[in-house]
């Protein structure tokens, strides 16, 4: 049987005469692409700033050095891809983009160019993964990059966590892959948001990750502030986990706290004779009390007035986000996608007027909430005194 | 001594002698002849230069007028303790002291010629040829004057190492008996665990100068006839040579000497080969080697360990589970290092991807060679401590940890995840129970490391690919060596990926047809 070994010097000869044909880089060639930021230069050019990870040359392993985990390459030219090509001029490694975790996008260039030409590259290269995140901040987006991170090793990994537990601890932001922007960008009704994350404008100052852009035909138009974010949310059927304040009767500064562990939602248009009449949301909201500071719950009927307080408060600050948006004549909720799904061909008819129209429907809420548990056997304020009847 | 009591016409034993050359060897059957001088003229030549070889003339009979000689090696028999010839006057003199002046040749004659009761068996041999034979094996021979036969005493006695504690397979649970390098103990221990005749043992001579014993047994019925034929066919160059050691036989009866992969599985246990037999395997001793060989051995069987079936199923599935993920890791883990660092560095979570980073910054080699200089420091270590005088092998590890652990990084020729896909690649091969498939993946990890080397994740394919068409086409006895993998035979699939409890593995025996077919 000498198969095998014939086999083998076969396969051993194949393979020397291909070696060098595909993409073999040591580790050591690579630079590995954390993040990017995009901002506006002059003339309408582009200004890449990339943050390459710098491998702490100590290979011993003994602990963190101080030394920043990163180097900072900006490059500029016309287009994003031009100025991927020119980084290895300054870096002398080869740029691998398999593992960036965002794209910063600066307010500026947001508003002034096309967000879908802007990141045509990232969708289309091979390299870039599809679900890395997209940020928009105020002020140049390599400043922030340029920050030190607070837990994580990189900045890059910092902000992506950062947007992560926001959106799904406290629904303050939504994350947002370049997919799903991809996505919206491609369906009926193109209006999309994109994670905001809020720099401060000192050197040392940290960065908070809150509020949505929001963006019409491709270019942003708006920052919805957080509080509004959490709304929408809700709306989008998105809200994971989050915190429902809820200010007590007489006292405007003291608040209870009733902590959302599961949210359901649907909207849906209501038609009449043909057109959309006004819009309808149903909200079912599962959770826990957070807090309490004055009211008492030992009835039933105080548990239905409490859960009465909650649902008002959850109809006030989602007509409040909704008419955010009508004010601007944004529709980031997904209507206009539920109709094309539903009626295309009205749809089409419709579509141009749609922004309009939608600042005019009434929103038609339902909010349902259901109380958990209190946390507590009895459902009382349990460390003070300030509520207590006696 | 088992060994002493062990012979042909033992009833239980069905040792016979398969061979047809295996009495005579090499040399011309000639008869003995009836004058005792010429008998000794002709052994004397015959054993020329030999000094352990002892010739005792003997006198007796009527004023001591019949002689007699007794011949042997002195290094293989009891003679120190036993004279046979004391014996065989003896049993016909009534007393038990004296010159034994009333025996005469006649009456031995008649004695032997009609097998009357003796202590001690001797067995008549007429031929010179087979006279010559029993001496190198050990017997003392009586040879009379004016008779034309020899009395053979089977007297060997040589001291052999004591039944212990196997020491490749060892086992938490289970017997601690393992065989020994005395044929005889090892058939005996076999032959205690599985007290049927059908288990049947046969006997060939093999060498024409050793004449090594060579004897397999199997248990009829449980045996496919067809394999027990293909195996006879193959034992026939067996006894052409000379044979060593029972991996002479596993090299010369396998169908691809090529192969990496074993064809034959060995056990040093008793149990397991016993266990292996009611299977329908074929188990072949060698006089002189403690292993056991077990024909066909199928590539499943070495995932096999014979602690399997005395613990409990849930665990034995487990631990069946941890040695195939332990093969798999033995064989790839360093090419799936090349491939994935120097190719494929996207398929790495980014978290551990900067830590290989930090490590990898600074090495002056590219990841193959370092790969392949770890592998090569790691094997190098390996065959030093095995090969070294025990008393040193200490520093084999001392310097093995420094250099391999320690040095190494601190010299910045290896990153420490490549230590640790080392070590981890060593670890993974030592927990495959069967030694000669852990060997045979230390060779095939380096072809793969190449193949990585030069096309990443793609010539991995290519080269399990092959590993694995060599495999399907590979054959141990005839037998489909990836059985009963491929070909599927769902009903034996009960002991490969887990161990199925042992009520329903034995409930349909394994040797079904015995109480139908077997005699």
């Amino acid at each position: 049987m000498l198969r095998f070994p014939i086999a083998c010097c076969l396969l051993i000869t194949m393979l020397l005469g291909l070696t060098g044909c595909w993409n073999k880089y040591e580790l050591v060639e690579l630079g590995f692409v954390l993040g990017t930021a995009l901002d506006e230069g002059k003339d309408g050019s582009i200004i890449l700033t990339t943050q390459i990870y710098r491998p702490s040359s100590g290979s011993t392993g003994q602990g963190p050095s101080n030394v920043v985990s990163n180097v900072m390459v900006t490059t500029s030219n016309a287009t994003v891809f031009e100025a991927v090509r020119d980084i290895p001029i300054h870096l002398g490694r080869k740029a691998q983009w398999s593992h960036m975790r965002v794209v910063i996008i600066s307010e500026q260039l947001a508003k002034h160019q096309p967000l879908g030409q802007l990141l045509d590259y990232f969708s289309r290269d091979h390299e870039p993964r599809q679900t890395l995140n997209l940020i928009i901040t105020e002020g140049r987006a390599a400043d922030l990059l340029k920050k030190r991170p607070m837990i994580e090793k990189t900045t890059s990994q910092q902000l992506l966590r950062s947007v992560e537990y926001s959106h799904s601890t406290s629904g303050k932001t939504i994350l947002t892959s370049l997919l799903d922007v991809a996505i919206q960008f491609k369906s009926a009704h193109p209006d999309t948001v994109i994670s905001f994350v809020h720099n401060s404008p000192d050197e040392a100052g940290i960065f908070s990750a809150a509020g949505l852009g929001l963006f019409k035909q491709e270019k942003l138009v708006a920052i919805m502030p957080a509080k509004h974010v959490q709304s929408l949310n809700m709306l989008r059927n998105q809200y994971k986990t989050g915190i429902l304040e809820v200010a007590c009767e007489g006292k405007k500064k003291t608040t209870e706290t009733f902590e959302i562990i599961k949210l359901n939602s649907h909207v849906a248009p209501v038609w009449q004779q043909g057109k959309v009449a006004s819009i309808h949301a149903n909200i079912e909201i599962v959770g826990a009390i957070g807090e309490m500071k004055c009211i008492q719950i030992k009835t039933t009927k105080d548990e239905q007035a409490f859960i009465k307080l909650l649902e008002q408060q959850v109809k006030k600050q989602v007509q409040a986000a909704y008419r955010y948006m009508q004010k601007r004549q944004i529709e980031v909720i997904g209507i206009g996608n539920t109709i094309y799904r539903s009626r295309p061909k009205t749809w089409f008819a419709m579509k141009d007027e749609w922004d309009t129209q939608f600042s005019k429907l009434p929103l038609d809420l339902s909010v349902k909430v259901k109380i958990e548990t209190s946390g507590t056997t009895t459902s009382v304020p349990g460390m003070s005194n300030a509520g207590a009847g006696s | 001594m088992v060994g002493t009591t062990i012979s042909s016409s033992d009833g239980s034993n069905t040792i016979d002698n398969g061979g047809k050359n295996s009495s005579t060897g090499g040399m011309p059957s000639a008869p003995i002849s009836p004058r005792l001088d010429d008998n000794r003229n002709k052994l004397r030549d015959i054993f020329d230069r030999s000094t352990d070889l002892i010739i005792i003339p003997w006198s007796f009979g009527p004023n001591l007028e019949c002689h007699a000689i007794a011949i042997y090696y002195d290094s293989l028999v009891q003679s120190r303790t036993i004279n046979f010839m004391k014996y065989t006057l003896q049993d016909l003199a009534p007393h038990e002291v004296g010159q034994a002046t009333d025996v005469t040749l006649q009456q031995i004659i008649q004695f032997y010629e009609h097998h009357g009761v003796s202590e001690k068996k001797g067995e008549l041999v007429d031929d010179f040829a087979l006279a010559v034979h029993s001496i190198s094996k050990g017997c003392v021979l009586l040879f009379f004057d004016g008779w034309d036969k020899a009395i053979s005493f089977n007297a060997l006695a040589i001291e052999t190492r004591q039944v212990a504690e196997p020491t490749n397979e060892s086992v938490v649970m289970g017997p601690r008996e393992s065989t020994v390098e005395n044929i005889f103990k090892n058939i005996g221990l076999l032959r205690l665990r599985l007290r049927t005749p059908h288990f049947k043992l046969q006997q060939i001579t093999a060498g024409g100068e050793t004449k090594t014993e060579i004897i397999y047994g199997y248990v009829d019925g449980a045996v496919d006839p067809e394999l027990l034929n293909e195996f006879h066919r193959r034992m026939e160059i067996v006894e052409q040579l000379e044979i060593m050691e029972t991996s002479y036989v596993e090299q010369l009866i396998e169908d691809s000497s090529y192969s990496p992969f074993p064809q034959h599985r060995y056990t040093e246990r008793p149990d397991v080969a016993v266990a292996a037999m009611l299977d329908g395997k074929i188990a072949v001793l060698v006089q002189g080697t403690s292993g056991i060989l077990l024909c066909p051995g199928l590539f499943t069987e070495f995932f096999q360990s014979g602690e399997d079936y005395y613990q409990r199923t849930i665990i034995s599935s487990m631990i069946r589970w941890l040695r195939i993920v332990s093969f798999i890791i033995a064989l790839t883990l360093p090419s799936i290092y090349i491939a994935l660092t120097t190719f494929h560095p996207e398929l790495i979570p980014t978290v551990l991807l900067l830590a290989v980073i930090d490590a990898r910054e600074g090495i002056p080699l590219p990841a193959f060679f370092e790969a392949l200089v770890m592998e090569f420091f790691f094997e190098l270590l390996r065959e030093a401590g095995v090969r070294l005088p025990r008393p040193v092998g200490s520093a084999v590890s001392i310097v093995g940890a420094l250099v391999i652990g320690d040095a190494a990084i601190s010299a910045g020729i290896a990153s420490p995840i490549m230590v640790i896909v080392v070590a981890l690649t060593g670890i993974a091969s030592f927990t495959i129970p069967q030694y000669n498939i852990a060997i045979a993946l230390r060779v095939l990890r380096f072809p793969l490391m190449i193949s990585a080397a030069f096309l990443g994740g793609f010539g991995m394919m290519i080269c399990l690919l092959l590993m694995l068409l060599h495999l399907c086409q590979l054959r141990s006895l005839g037998q489909p060596y990836l059985a009963p993998l491929a070909p599927l035979r769902f009903k034996q699939l009960r002991d490969v990926l887990v161990r199925a409890p042992l009520k329903t593995l034995l409930k349909q025996p394994r040797n079904r047809h015995m109480h139908e077919g077997g005699k």
